[in-house]
């Protein structure tokens, strides 16, 4: 697929300023595209605030001036210097930046993840505002495609908004490399002499790392001897999870790593018991493959998108029935065969999820839209 | 009862697992036969994989259990192998781990009979068969002697029943999740492997085909076979109650109504779409369906359909616990087996037979060693005309009578003082063609 757009003359731009450091799968997905796509076209830069030092994202990169840092200045003056910049194709890899839209002639390619902020309760997700969603679906109107991770949210949008199914490509996310990597090229981790459960998500109140919490306790008092390890960055459910945490006594039993580097996190998924992941909504659940294919089972759930994500390769359980995860979990931890099943189908489920494979689809709908 | 002369024997069983690592039939059959050798006063060693996580603690009693430090899982991707000659690694990898545990085991203890219960560590003991020259069993459950290409799956993309994780050759038109070998060195060294199976086979003295289905598979081995059916316990004068769930659904059901139960895994290949296009044409029939939603999309994609038909007969269940089934099979008219697919031998069935229930099964695999035409139940053939022919037969049937007759088939074949007999019968004859031998 190398230089596959460069015969149109396209020049494509990706546009990351808000994503690119986003710790979570929305960053993955945006880091993981700017990797790929230079290869993939022959005009290529990804759109940013800063450029930073790592060899493999200096190619392509645009950086916005400084005096375009400023929220009103930038709304204002940040679609015309692209349009100054003459993009035929401007992909937007999440919903924040989409004032860049109207830049030029450029195409416009957006990446919705899911609208969490709509289909939840307010308790368990922000409520995007009324005022928001009409402007939202006005810029999504005003785009010439859009990209979901998902058949889930594809629904989504398309009820949500009111999309067309036919302007809507479903081009699932990848597993990094480096969960397939030789375990012994992976750091070592100190994983204690207990067994452990592992949660990998930030701590917002929708991952339901609550009834995880939950779930721990409920195993602890039936004997067996696992503890939890939380891997994800913080967020505004810490304070109300920690609660629990002192609330069950679990304090010796529950640690909370923070964001650790991939290979650190491949190394605890080789090491875990499972992956549990019930969480109310997912566009598409990347811990949910990089499990699967770091050999680690997983118990997610049955909403929006981990079903279709995970197909038969996990076990599935309401997330608000905290019973249901914890019989779910007890079982799989207890029964061997059933852990060795989970783990093989999610290695041969893990092999339909990759993120050169997302760059080619993502190109595909690049061509299309040009053509 | 002392069934046998040689008793006390020293019957050494090789296996993976025991319950609770594992709730399938093959743990539940050889703990179960475990126990009920060792209280026929048998001395049973097993010999079995130690998982590292797992306690210490006696949790096997009734008889001696040695573990093994066996690998179970050779980790050829992290080695960067592909899938197909990393999948053969892990094979032999599986061979020699267990081969060299048997060969440890051999060389302290002194038995009699050595009887392999699964597929890798029959083929380990038939490899030192030659240098230890005891007699040697091995149990056909499944296709494992025959299979090779790992994640078959049936042409709907579900993975293959019974051996999800093993893999099967040419197996029931079943297609491969992994493309099959089609190039000269893959076909070479599956056909290689496939010659060394056959040969470490042709070495057991005796097969034991768990079902006539079984036995015609292991026909082409050219060695003494008998058809022992798994152990599987007698259910009759279990008591515990019905999970409140089920009973409230089984208050909901209409005066007159029948009900019909079909459970184990949710699965494609079990034929539970046979049993929603019946339930949309017999609405006089109550169909219960109990297995684990958990496990993947399928359940909900069976709930699914039957909203989008209206099935208000179609009641799904969930995990029901093994203690409930009992009960869940007497607060029913008709057990339903309708696998698209034969299946060796199902161990609902069976239980279903305990519990004097009549049966509804597609004609093919297990179910016929046990379901007779018009006297304990009915069989069809696997297509929704089929199945309604067949539930209209037992509306008019006299279903108590079948009922009565399955208890007697359960009686007959399945019970388990007759399936120890058995097992001792064989570990007998074993013996005594060994001394004749020498």
């Amino acid at each position: 697929m190398t230089g596959a757009l460069a015969p149109l003359g396209a020049r494509v731009g990706l546009v990351a300023t808000g994503t690119f450091d986003d710790p979570t799968g929305i960053g993955t997905y945006t880091r993981q595209l700017s990797m790929r796509l230079p290869g993939r076209i022959g005009d290529f830069a990804c759109v940013r605030d800063e450029k930073d030092d790592s060899p493999e994202f200096l190619t392509g990169t645009l950086v916005l001036p400084r005096s375009m840092r400023l929220g009103a200045i930038r709304r204002i003056a940040a679609p015309f210097y692209m349009a100054w910049k003459g993009f035929d194709l401007l992909h937007f890899p999440s919903e924040p930046d989409l004032y860049l839209l109207k830049s030029g002639r450029a195409k416009v390619v957006v990446t919705i993840h899911g609208l969490a902020s709509i289909r939840l309760p307010a308790e368990l997700h922000e409520k995007l505002p009324r005022r928001a969603q009409i402007k939202y679906r006005h810029l999504l109107e005003a785009s010439d495609h859009i990209v979901t991770v998902s058949e889930s949210s594809k629904r989504d949008v398309m009820e949500v908004y009111g999309v067309p199914s036919d302007k809507i490509t479903v081009v699932y996310n990848g597993i990094d490399e480096v969960f397939n990597q030789d375990p012994e090229s992976l750091p070592k981790i100190d994983s204690g002499d207990r067994p452990y459960l592992l949660s990998v998500c930030a701590l917002l109140a929708k991952k339901n790392v609550r009834a995880i919490v939950l779930t721990l306790a409920a195993l602890k008092e039936r004997g067996l001897p696992h503890r939890l390890v939380h891997i994800g960055p913080p967020g505004p459910a810490q304070d109300s999870i920690e609660a629990e945490v002192r609330r069950f006594n679990l304090r010796k039993d529950v640690e909370f790593k923070g964001y650790v580097p991939k290979d650190e996190l491949a190394a605890y998924y080789r090491s875990a018991d499972a992956l549990l992941f019930p969480s109310f909504h997912e566009g598409f659940g990347i811990p949910i493959v990089e499990a699967m294919a770091s050999g680690c089972p997983v118990v997610t759930s049955t909403a929006f998108s981990m079903p279709e994500i995970s197909g038969d390769a996990a076990l599935l359980v309401d997330p608000y029935n905290v019973e249901s995860l914890i019989s779910v979990t007890h079982r799989l931890l207890t029964n061997r065969s059933l852990r060795e099943e989970m783990v093989e189908l999610g290695r041969l489920r893990s092999k339909r999820f990759s993120w050169n494979r997302c760059a080619d689809e993502t190109v595909a709908v690049y061509r299309a839209v040009l053509k | 009862m002392n069934y046998s002369q040689h008793v006390p024997l020293r019957v050494l069983l090789t296996c993976k697992y025991l319950p609770p690592e594992s709730e399938g039939g093959g743990a539940l059959t050889v703990h179960a036969l475990a126990q009920a050798l060792a209280r026929e006063g048998v001395d049973v060693t097993v010999l079995k994989a130690r998982w590292p996580s797992e306690s210490r603690e006696d949790r096997w009693p009734e008889f001696d259990v040695v573990e093994t430090a066996y690998r179970d899982r050779f980790d050829y991707r992290a080695r960067g192998m592909p899938d197909f000659y990393g999948h053969l690694a892990a094979k032999m990898f599986n061979h020699r781990s267990y081969r060299r545990a048997l060969r440890g085991l051999l060389a302290e203890r002194t038995f009699d009979v050595v009887h392999a219960q699964n597929h890798t560590t029959a083929l380990a003991a038939a490899s030192l068969r030659p240098r230890n020259g005891l007699p040697l069993a091995a149990t056909l459950r499944g296709h494992g002697l025959w299979c090779f290409v790992l994640g078959k799956a049936l042409p709907d993309g579900s993975p293959c029943s019974g051996c999800v994780t093993s893999n099967q050759i040419p197996c029931l038109s079943a297609t491969s999740a992994i493309s099959p070998p089609t190039v000269v060195p893959k076909l070479a060294a599956m056909k290689s492997w496939m010659r060394f199976q056959d040969r470490l086979t042709r070495r057991i003295d005796l097969l034991l085909p768990i079902s006539t289905m079984m036995s015609d598979e292991a026909r082409r081995y050219g060695r003494p076979t008998r058809i022992i059916p798994d152990l599987v316990a007698d259910l009759a004068g279990t008591t515990q109650e019905l999970p409140e769930p089920v009973r409230s659904e089984l208050g909901r059901r209409r005066d007159g109504q029948r009900v019909a139960l079909s459970a184990g895994r949710l699965a494609p290949n079990k034929g539970l779409g046979l049993v929603l296009d019946a339930a949309a044409e017999r609405p006089g029939w109550l169909f219960l369906v109990a297995g684990d939603e958990t496990r993947g999309t399928y359940a909900a994609e069976l709930r699914q359909r039957a909203g989008e038909r209206g099935l208000d007969n179609v009641r799904f269940l969930g995990w029901i616990p093994n203690a409930a089934m009992p009960a869940l099979y007497d607060a029913v008219d008709v057990v339903l087996l309708p696998f698209l697919r034969p299946e060796p031998l199902s161990r609902g069935m069976v239980e279903a037979l305990s519990r004097g229930r009549p049966l509804a099964a597609t004609a093919h695999g297990g179910p016929l060693d046990a379901v007779t035409e018009g006297a304990n139940g009915v069989l069809f053939e696997a297509n929704t005309e089929g199945m309604i022919d067949a539930l209209d037969r037992l509306a008019a049937a006299d279903l108590t009578a079948m009922g009565n007759e399955s208890r007697r088939v359960f009686e007959t074949r399945f019970h388990p003082d007759r399936v120890v007999r058995d097992h001792l019968d064989a570990y007998e004859w074993l013996v005594r063609s060994l001394e004749n031998r020498k």
